[in-house]
């Protein structure tokens, strides 16, 4: 068999594939995971309440602080860039070191501090924060807030003890959204 | 003799591959059959299907409750959920390696249903699925982190020598049945991708030891970091010396294995979008054998002497990942790798330069293709001795392939279908085709059904094609009156072909209760151009000396048959600290010589792998600390080596000290003092039979 014929071959089952699948253009209604993750962190904030003595009237500022490696590239402050909340302007913090971080009432544990989570819990116990993450079981380990992906949808848990314990209120209509863990 | 097309001497050779091989070997008519047209059919008008646009919001503008409605993609490939795919698919997860108690990873892969694994020897494994088991056993391809650890010397894996610490492992995910068109020639009876932790997750350091009866010492350590908060790294060092087995008259083996094992990975985020990984590794074996062969033309002919194998291995892997859009992305990959093995008989060393492009993206919600191209470069030099000889000593392959494959949903939720196929070229055989179409339909979310055909090709190695392995020889006058001192050696051929299956699945996965999974796959496999040998015609040699006459057994696709079988797998959760795993194979090979092909020329060099086999392992968190696991195992006799079915007994008991200290206690083949579960095919090694061991763990977070 020669060459050529064994080519035409190979294009006489390749050709209904090629000509099909190569689109002109690609769609999609699904977005980046950290995207969707980024607006629920900012509609969270909404429909929690803090203590009366976190802020004091002078604050003007909201910070959301993301703990370890970042996992929003700017998509976090792409989400909250101009918007308030309780008239607060909204700015988000980076920080790899507890150490450095300054008053949070929102923090966001990024994945890479699943190692030391227990170290970070003990070191924010009885502070009014609200914690959000994605390390796996979050709110079992005691976290405000955790993620899920359920079927490609983001899903959250709440620790409602965790909460409460802090003096956190949070908003009957996200513990209605929520998985509530004990 | 009609069918014996060539003896595989010196002069003969060429660099093309020989015509009948390969692309075209493909079944007359395949591309003209009406049910190749139905299938493209299908699937233009499953393509056309109008795909939904969705202009982009700004999220933070919708309610939560639309929020959870949205789906996401993350920067890492998406990773299928079990019950979606459409094969028969298991994985092994870090926890159940944990759990194992197993020091190394054949071992760890007896717990897969439908794949046999055997002990040869202490330092030596049978692993494969669906027959054809044996230490070269040839048609499972085994990857670790994307690259083939498969050899092409002599089509098979040096299980002895894969060098990840099992600590470093996320989890084993083995697809029974050819997994060609996505993965390439040889993934013909099934796929074994072992997947490494990222650095991310491994950044606790640890240092682990442990000794035992047979284990006489082992031990791992990690060192993780970070730099910036972009990079993470971790390096592991692993090390393990095993004591001989016993040989069946009951004397101690020669069969000591001892790896020293180190590898490091390295992952960096350029940006969101760009992940990147540099790995590689590099291990030092020994592994202890008494060979029984040929040594010379000189009575007594046969030799049995002790033979230490030395193998070292190095890779370097880079990977870059990068996602364009939610639903798009493209992997760019290379590796280098290299296989040096000494031993008395033999020197070989191989050098592979791999290069891998695949592109991923969406087009609507419906549908999804996958395409990539490869290429593979095989360097490599044998130095032989009179027993095993390679001609040419030097040899360079290349590999090139293309490959694509469509995913489509068909009724959303409920029908998904899979078609591609692999096009590849080789050195040996030239161009391979390995499709497949897959359907699996879900009517609701706790039951599945797939089906899948696929044709799948194993591509000669270079010991079928080069080799010449003197495996008898004869007294003067014992093969004929007259007749001079006499050799029977197994020659390679370069005109053999790929061994050719056409494989028809059908599998059912359920979760009827929220504590129970269940898991059945049905196999028919349809075999051709099987390896067997013809003799062919005697010829004088005069090198070495003396005079002395050598018939040749040439390697010839001479065989044919099917293979059949069942796959069963259950997983229940009888309480929240205690699982339970069963599961259950049976498995039925008939091979046959091809028409034209004599009964003698029917050598077994094709495996062998037992008809019933089954597992149970019970879980249990006793407590919050204490961890038990009890597994019994089942394998059935092989009639072909008059090995005895055998049931073994493997508990493994951890307890966790505080925060940081684990110590476990692990005993293996605990029912009987010894067993023999294989035998040394093709190379002719010393049997050993499997003893009972217990060892003892400890393990330190740093």
């Amino acid at each position: 068999m020669t060459m050529s014929r064994k080519f035409s071959r190979i294009m006489l089952i390749m050709a209904p594939l090629l000509s099909a699948v190569f689109p002109l253009s690609a769609s999609a209604e699904e977005r980046p995971e950290y995207e969707v993750k980024a607006a629920f962190v900012y509609n969270f904030a909404k429909f929690v309440e803090w203590p009366t003595d976190t802020f004091k009237d002078s604050d003007t500022l909201l910070r959301i602080c993301v703990l370890g490696k970042n996992p929003f590239d700017t998509l976090l402050e792409a989400a909250v860039a101009g918007k308030t909340i309780a008239a607060r302007s909204v700015v988000v913090v980076y920080a790899t070191d507890l150490g450095q971080v300054p008053p949070c009432p929102i923090m966001y544990i990024a994945r890479s501090e699943a190692h030391n989570l227990e170290e970070i819990q003990k070191q924010l116990e009885g502070t009014a924060i609200l914690t959000v993450s994605d390390i796996d079981d979050f709110a079992e380990r005691g976290g405000t807030i955790g993620f899920f992906v359920e079927d490609k949808n983001i899903r959250f848990k709440i620790n409602v003890d965790a909460a409460e314990e802090t003096g956190l209120q949070i908003s009957s209509k996200l513990l209605r959204l929520a998985r509530i863990v004990e | 003799m009609e069918s014996y097309r060539s003896t595989s001497d010196a002069q003969g050779r060429r660099s093309i591959a020989p015509l009948g091989c390969g692309l075209a070997r493909l079944r007359p008519g395949w591309t003209g059959s009406i049910q190749y047209w139905i299938v493209c059919g299908i699937l233009l008008t499953c393509l056309w299907l109008p795909a939904a646009a969705e202009s982009q919001v700004d999220l933070t503008e919708l309610s939560l409750e639309d929020l959870m409605n949205i789906e996401v993609t993350s920067v890492s490939k998406k990773a299928e959920r079990i019950g979606d795919a459409a094969a028969a698919i298991y994985v092994v997860t870090k926890v159940n390696i944990r759990r194992s108690g197993a020091t190394s990873i054949a071992e760890v892969l007896r717990m897969v249903p439908g794949l046999q694994i055997a002990s040869i020897d202490a330092n030596k494994w049978a692993v494969s699925a669906r027959g054809f088991n044996g230490r070269f056993a040839n048609k499972m391809l085994v990857l670790i982190d994307g690259r083939s650890v498969y050899t092409s010397l002599f089509s098979g894996v040096s299980w002895e020598t894969l060098g990840p610490a099992l600590e470093d492992i996320e989890r084993i995910e083995v697809i029974r049945g050819p997994g060609a068109s996505l993965w390439g020639a040889n993934a013909v009876n099934g796929v074994i991708n072992i997947i490494t932790k990222t650095a991310d997750e491994t950044q606790k350091n640890y240092v682990a030891g442990g000794f035992g009866s047979e284990e006489r010492g082992f031990g791992n350590i990690r060192y993780a970091g970070e730099v910036g908060d972009r990079t993470s790294y971790r390096a592991s060092f692993s090390y393990l010396n095993r004591d001989a087995f016993t040989t069946p008259s009951g004397s101690p083996a020669a069969d000591d294995w001892d790896c020293v094992a180190g590898s490091f990975r390295l992952d960096h985020s350029l940006s969101i979008r760009d992940a990147l990984t540099v790995m590689g590794g590099a291990s030092n074996v020994r592994a202890g054998q008494n060979y029984t062969t040929v040594t010379s033309l000189d009575y007594p002919y046969y030799e049995t002497f002790y033979s230490e194998t030395k193998q070292k291995t190095l890779s370097l892997l880079g990977r870059w990942e990068r996602s364009l859009s939610p639903s798009s992305d493209v992997v760019v990959q290379t590796y280098l790798s290299r296989l040096a093995i000494e031993d008395v008989l033999w020197n070989y060393s191989e050098y592979i330069a791999d290069f891998d492009f695949q592109h991923r993206f969406g087009f609507g919600n419906r549908h999804e293709f996958l395409w990539g191209l490869g290429y593979r470069s095989v360097v490599d030099q044998f130095a032989g001795s009179f027993s095993l000889s390679y001609d040419p000593e030097r040899r360079t392959s290349h590999q090139l392939n293309i490959f694509a494959q469509g995913n489509v949903v068909v009724v959303p939720e409920h029908l998904r279908m899979t078609l591609g196929s692999k096009i590849e070229h080789n050195g040996y055989t030239g161009f391979e085709i390995q499709p497949n179409a897959r359907i699996a339909w879900t009517p609701n979310p706790n039951h599945t059904v797939w089906t899948a055909v696929s044709r799948a090709v194993r591509t000669p190695s270079r010991s079928e094609s080069d080799m010449h392995f003197v495996v008898a020889a004869y007294p003067p006058g014992a093969l004929s009156p007259g007749a001079p001192t006499a050799v029977l050696a197994l020659q390679g051929n370069e005109e053999y072909c790929s061994e050719e299956l056409v494989a028809y699945e059908i599998g059912y996965r359920t979760h009827p209760l929220p504590r129970l999974s269940a898991d059945l796959a049905l196999f028919y496999n349809d075999y051709d151009d099987l390896r067997g040998s013809v003799v062919g015609e005697p010829y004088l040699e005069t090198a070495p000396e003396p005079i002395h006459l050598t018939v040749p057994m040439v390697i010839d696709n001479t065989n044919m048959g099917k293979a059949y079988g069942a796959e069963v797998a259950l997983s229940y959760d009888l309480l929240d600290s205690w699982r339970v795993y069963g599961s259950y194979t049976y498995l039925k090979v008939q091979l046959r010589p091809k028409d034209g092909y004599a009964s003698e020329s029917f050598v077994v060099y094709s495996g062998e792998s037992p008809q019933n086999r089954a597992y149970l392992r019970s879980s249990i968190d006793v407590t919050e600390r204490l961890e038990l696991d009890i597994t019994q195992r089942y394998t059935d006799r092989l009639a072909a080596f008059d090995i005895d079915s055998h049931v073994e007994f493997d508990v493994r008991l951890a307890y966790r000290f505080g925060r940081n200290a684990t110590v476990s206690l692990v005993g293996l083949n605990l029912l009987e003092k010894n067993h023999q579960e294989f035998v040394p095919d093709v190379l002719f090694s010393e049997p050993a039979k499997v003893e009972r061991s217990v060892y003892g763990k400890i393990r330190f977070n740093l």
